[in-house]
Parts: C-alpha cells; structure tokens; sequence
C-alpha cells in the first residue's frame, strides 16, 4: 500500500518560537491521524513547513510517493480560524467557492457544477441558510464549518486541519468528526492538530506526539501513554527545547 | 463665457481632455485602491504617491536636456521618472520592514518623509536654472488636470485600460490572495509574482493619478471610493464595480465643479480653482455620505434601528402591563411608562395599528394582543427561571436581564429553554408561567 505522507529529516525554524527538528515519520492512508504536543511544539508549523507555506531548513516530504507540487489537488488544508481577517467583503457562498479554484479554467469562473457542489456541501455542514451572509456575522462553530466546507469542495484524499475544534461548540465538533469519520471510510487520510487530550483515543487511529522532535508516532493504542506524554508534556524534554531556541536565535543573529 | 451644460464637458476642445484624463486616472485609482483597502495597507498608497515627487523633478529635468515644454515625449519622461521613484520608495519600504524589523507605522512615516524632503530640495534648484519647467512641478504637487491635452489622453487611458483589464481577469487570484494567505500557498498558487504584479499596478495607478489630482491628495483618491464601496456591499466583486464608478464620478464633477464654480463666482474674470482638491473634496462627499446614510452599515440606519428597536420595547411593556392587569384606563397605563403625553399617544396608536389593542379611553387588548403579551411573560418567566435554575443567578437579580431578554429570544431558544426545563409551570417568583397553548 502507498503512504499518504512520508517525511524524512524535516528541519525547520519559524518565527523564533515554534522550530522542528530532525521529523521522521510515515502515514498509511485511510485513517484520522492526530497530531498533539504542547504549545509551541511545532504542530501547526509541521503542517506549514509540509504544504510549502513555512521553509524547512532541511528535509523533505512525499505526498502519494510524489513531491507535493505534483499531487497539490489531492491535499486540502483548513487553516487555523485566526489568521484571515474576518471583515474581508465576502459572503459564506464565496469562501466555500474558493476551494474550487485550481479546478476552474483561465479566467477562473464558477461552473454550475460548482455552485451545486457548494449548496450541496452547504447542506451538510447545516449551513444552507446563512449562504448570503458575511463571513463576521457568523457565530465560532459556522466559522469553522465554513472552513471545513472550502476544504471539502477541494475532494482532497488528504486533508490537513488546524486545531479545528479551537472555540467551537459540542455540537459543530460531533458533526464535524462525523464527516470526517465518513471520509476516512471513502479511503482518505485525514491529519489533524489537536489539542484536548481526553478525546485522543476517541478521534484519532494514530497519532504523532511532538515535541519540538518527534516523541512519538504510530497506532493511537501504541503510542498514547503516559511516558510518551510525560516525555511531550514533563519538565525533562523542555530542557532541549530551550537550547535548540537559543541555537536558533543565535545563527539569525537576534542576541 | 456663459455657464457649460454637462455634455459640453465632454465635447468642448479644450475641457474634453482634462474630463476623460481625471475619469481614466479616477477609475485606475479606485480600482487599485479597493486592493489596498481591504489588505488594511491605505497609508501605503500615501507614501508611495510622496516618493513619487523627487522622480517627477527628475523626470523634468532629464526632459529639458531634449524637448520643449509642451512636447508629449516631456509627458512621458515624467511619467517614467515618478514611476523610478515609487518602486524605490516600495523597495525600501520591503527592506525597512523586513530585513531592518522597522514597524510597518514608521516605516511608511520614514519613507513618505525622506522621499518629499528629497522632492522638495530638487525642486527649490530647478526653480533657479529651470524657472520654465518649475510651473510644471508645481502642478504635480496639488494637480492640475485643466492644462492637460488630447494628446495625454492616450496615455492615460491605456494605463488605466490596462489596471481594468488585469481586475477583470485576475479577479479570483486577488480575491483568493487577500482574502487567505496560508490557504493560497497550500494550493501552491505563486504569491509573488502576484504581489510584485499588484504593486506594479498600485504603482502605475498613482503615477497616472498625480497629474490631475497630485501627489499630495493622491492616496485619498485610492481610498475614498474604496471605502464607499465597502459600505454599499459585501464582496469584493460589487465593491470593484461601484469604487470604479464612483471613481469616474468624481473624476467627473471634480473637473466639471473646478470649471463651473469659478464661473458661478465671477463671470467676466473667472478665479482659478485646482481640480485635484476638487476631485477629492467630491469623492469623499460621497464617502462621508455612505458612512451616514447606507442602508445596511450606515450611522443613520444603525440609529434607526436602535430606536425601532427601543420602541418595540415600550410596546411590549405596555402590552405585558395590560395582559396582567385586564383592561386600563388611558391615565392608569401612562402611570406604568416614563414618556411624555405626546409619545405616549403615539405608542397606543402604534399598538392600535398593529392590531394588538383597541378603544382609546378604556384600553383593551385584542385576541391577538392577548397572546403576545402571554408570550411576553411566559418568555421573561422562562428567563428568569433559567437564569436560576442553570446558572444559579440569585432570584433578586434576574429581572432586569429577563425585562430585555423577552424582546430578544426566538421561537427556536424558547424551544430549547422548554425542553432544558422540563415545560416548567411556575416561574421562580412562585408566579405561573402562560402555556405554550395560551400564545
């Protein structure tokens, strides 16, 4: 069976504060792959560095045994909820559009196609009704059903989400992690930055514990116990991670 | 010369060039600026149309080693000068904030500064040696659009043509790009070169622009329309369309007021008045005017909403007084409202019309009032209920939430608050909640 995503010796310094050091990991496709660790142990910067947004130091990643250039319309990316400005002037219709982009042609109009696609999707996420809305008027959970929505419209076979379940309610989570269930079962991988540690083993087939380096990775039941969390969580991993930052700021010359 | 018609504006030899120039110039600008608008970078445009200034001395200069003032070449070697300039302004910028860690703030103060400063001492030497071009300085300082020439238009136009184009085609690009960064470079769309052609484009708006409007007022001119623009819609598309014609609206009066009022004051000895200022004087009318009075973002709806909104209270309040107490007399119902006579009488007609209440001595509630106010109570019962059932509010303290609560749920809360409370039967006051059956 191919790998979703194999990564070899990724390296990355970002912002001064989240790094990545010397990642190896692999994922079989057709599962929900967690990813945990503490804050500023790199998850969402792992999820950059791999879909080109952050440059790695080093290293590098294989999608479906290709580079990801090759393959960028098998993966979909949901993004975390703070980093677009929410006063854009668009509509919750557009935004879902939006995931139809390297489909469209060179002017870049919708097809009908697309727009049933749209409601369609709509309809699922139960959002149907607020489609003419501007994106500020919607409450944290439709926010990120939107973002879900866009993704969705990408028909990914892998699909990157960023803490999705940051500020939303019970309810949108259940009906979240219900669609992705059901994509799971049409064979396609899901990667997820997560946070809540009660609902690991509930979510996620497998798992990548992060710190800084990788902990840990493999099937949830392996790799969730407590001596991967105290090595990803405990005082004794912050000593390295301390080091690695002041390597970091001096080789850009902040100190 | 008596006073112009509109059509003559655009007929008359003279005024047709400065009148399609400022539209064309207009259009580029707004278009650009609703870019720079919703990227939140509107003092970007002012510092780049200020570093444009020492470009056009130079533009200038280099003209007077090879033409004579009116020649069309001259226009062009401006053109090229100002433009020179503002990508340098736009490069140190990129370096000051990026390389250099200087606030974006004080970058901009620093660039647009230096730029100007170096303008202005240029200009001071060629007002010596090149007293015969310095006039034409002066005019890119404030614009000046009445001394342009048929033979500017060509220019002009195109430029602007070209901006127009570009939105047009690349439409979903710049949607996407600024819209979402992080979610356009995990589709492996190419920023850069997207930024580089954007800035290309800001850039090529203001030097079209400084001619009619002028360096200083030039960033108002991208703004203004875009801000317009944004009141009157919701997506970027609309916003395109109504700040580019909005813009040429402008560009427009502004030419057509700057020939018109100078007539109007003195027939015989027209004063002369710059059009740049009254392009911007026009387009930000229409702002200021969209900022007070759109329907959907405007202060003045947003004050009538309020207002509505408070009298639909009062109403209510009236109709629970009523629902409790059966009929009253006009006197025993003003004793339960602070208003005056007057708005007193106005509410009772209001509750009349809508059919709630009836009689005018001797109130009474309709069938249809009856339940209204039932519902009203049993909303603010349910409230009060909530509050200390669930989230333990002391009793003595619920009222005043549940008083602006029952104005505000939905049938659909009142649903979830039933269920969450089991369709409760008193309120916690002991006083008895109407049932679903009774509204």
């Amino acid at each position: 069976m191919t790998k979703a995503l194999v990564v070899k010796k990724l390296t990355v310094s970002y912002d001064h504060s989240s790094a990545l050091w010397d990642i190896d990991f692999a994922i079989g496709s057709g599962q929900i792959v967690g990813v945990v660790g503490p804050n500023g142990a790199g998850k969402s910067t792992l999820i950059k560095a791999l879909l080109g947004i952050v440059k790695p130091i080093s290293g590098q990643a294989q999608f479906f045994d290709s580079a990801f250039k090759k393959v960028k319309e098998r993966v979909a990316y949901v993004p975390q909820k703070g980093v677009i400005d929410w006063e854009f002037p668009t509509t919750v219709f557009d935004v879902v559009l939006m995931g139809r982009y390297c489909r469209l042609g060179v002017l870049k109009w919708y097809r009908k196609s697309d727009r049933e696609m749209a409601l369609r999707l709509l309809r699922l996420l139960q959002m149907e009704d607020l489609k003419d809305r501007q994106i500020s008027e919607l409450s944290g959970g439709q926010q990120q059903r939107l973002f879900i929505a866009r993704a969705l419209m990408q028909e990914a076979d892998l699909l990157f989400l960023d803490e999705p379940f940051t500020g939303v309610d019970k309810a949108t989570e259940a009906l979240i992690m219900e669609i992705l269930v059901k994509l799971k079962e049409e064979g396609k991988t899901i990667v997820m930055v997560h946070h809540d540690l009660n609902t690991v083993e509930a979510y996620f087939d497998s798992l990548i514990i992060l710190k800084t380096s990788l902990i840990a990775c493999g099937k949830t039941a392996d790799v969730f116990n407590s001596d991967n969390l105290n090595r990803a969580y405990g005082e004794k991993g912050a000593l390295f991670d301390e080091a690695l930052r002041l390597s970091l700021s001096k080789s850009t010359g902040l100190k | 010369m008596k006073t112009l018609s509109i059509w003559q504006v655009f007929t008359d030899p003279i005024l047709r060039a400065p009148t399609f120039g400022a539209m064309f110039m207009c259009l580029a600008s707004s278009l650009i600026g609703v870019i720079a608008f919703v990227r939140r970078r509107s003092l970007l445009g002012e510092a780049l149309s200020h570093a444009t200034y020492p470009g056009v001395v130079i533009g200038i200069l280099f003209a007077a080693l090879f033409f004579n003032p009116s020649h069309p070449l001259a226009a062009f070697s401006i053109l090229i000068g100002a433009f020179i300039f503002s990508w340098l302004g736009l490069i140190s910028i990129e370096k000051l904030e990026g390389r250099l860690r200087l606030h974006p703030d004080a970058t901009l103060c620093l660039v647009l500064s230096l730029f100007l400063g170096l303008g202005v001492t240029l200009a001071s030497r060629v007002q010596m040696t090149h007293p015969l071009w310095y006039q034409q300085i002066q005019v890119f300082l404030f614009g000046q659009a009445v001394t342009m020439g048929d033979q500017h238009i060509g220019i002009y136009a195109s430029l602007a043509l070209a901006i127009l184009a570009f939105i047009v085609l690349r439409f979903r690009q710049i949607e996407l790009i600024h819209f979402d960064r992080e979610f356009t470079q995990s589709l492996g769309i190419p920023m850069r070169m997207c930024h580089l052609f954007t800035s290309f484009l800001l850039i090529l708006a203001l030097v079209i622009g400084i001619r009619s409007v002028g360096v200083v007022l030039m960033s108002g001119m991208l703004i203004a329309p875009a801000a317009f623009a944004r009141q009157c819609t919701d997506r970027l598309g609309k916003m395109f369309l109504i700040a580019g014609l909005i813009g040429s609206l402008s560009g427009f009066l502004g030419v057509y007021l700057s020939v018109q009022i100078p007539l109007f004051i003195d027939h015989h000895h027209p004063p002369s008045l710059p059009t740049g200022p009254m392009i911007l004087l026009v387009a930000t009318t229409f702002t200021f005017l969209a900022l007070l009075f759109s329907p959907k973002r405007g202060w003045l709806s947003r004050v009538m909403r309020i207002r509505r909104f408070r009298m639909q209270q009062q109403m209510d309040h009236l109709l629970k007084a009523l629902w409790k107490q059966g009929n009253l007399s006009f006197i025993e119902l003003k004793k339960e409202i602070g208003l005056s006579r007057f708005s007193f009488s106005y509410l009772l007609f209001l509750l009349r019309k809508e059919g709630w209440t009836e009689g005018k001595a001797q109130i009474l509630l309709t069938p249809d009032g009856k339940r209204r106010g039932a519902r009203l109570v049993r909303l603010h019962r349910l409230w009060e209920l909530y509050l200390t059932s669930e989230l333990k509010v002391e009793e003595d303290r619920v009222h005043c939430s549940a008083e602006e609560m029952e104005h505000i749920l939905t049938p659909e809360i009142e649903e979830r608050l039933t269920r969450l409370l089991k369709d409760p039967k008193e309120d916690p006051h002991r006083q008895p909640i109407p049932t679903r059956e009774e509204i």
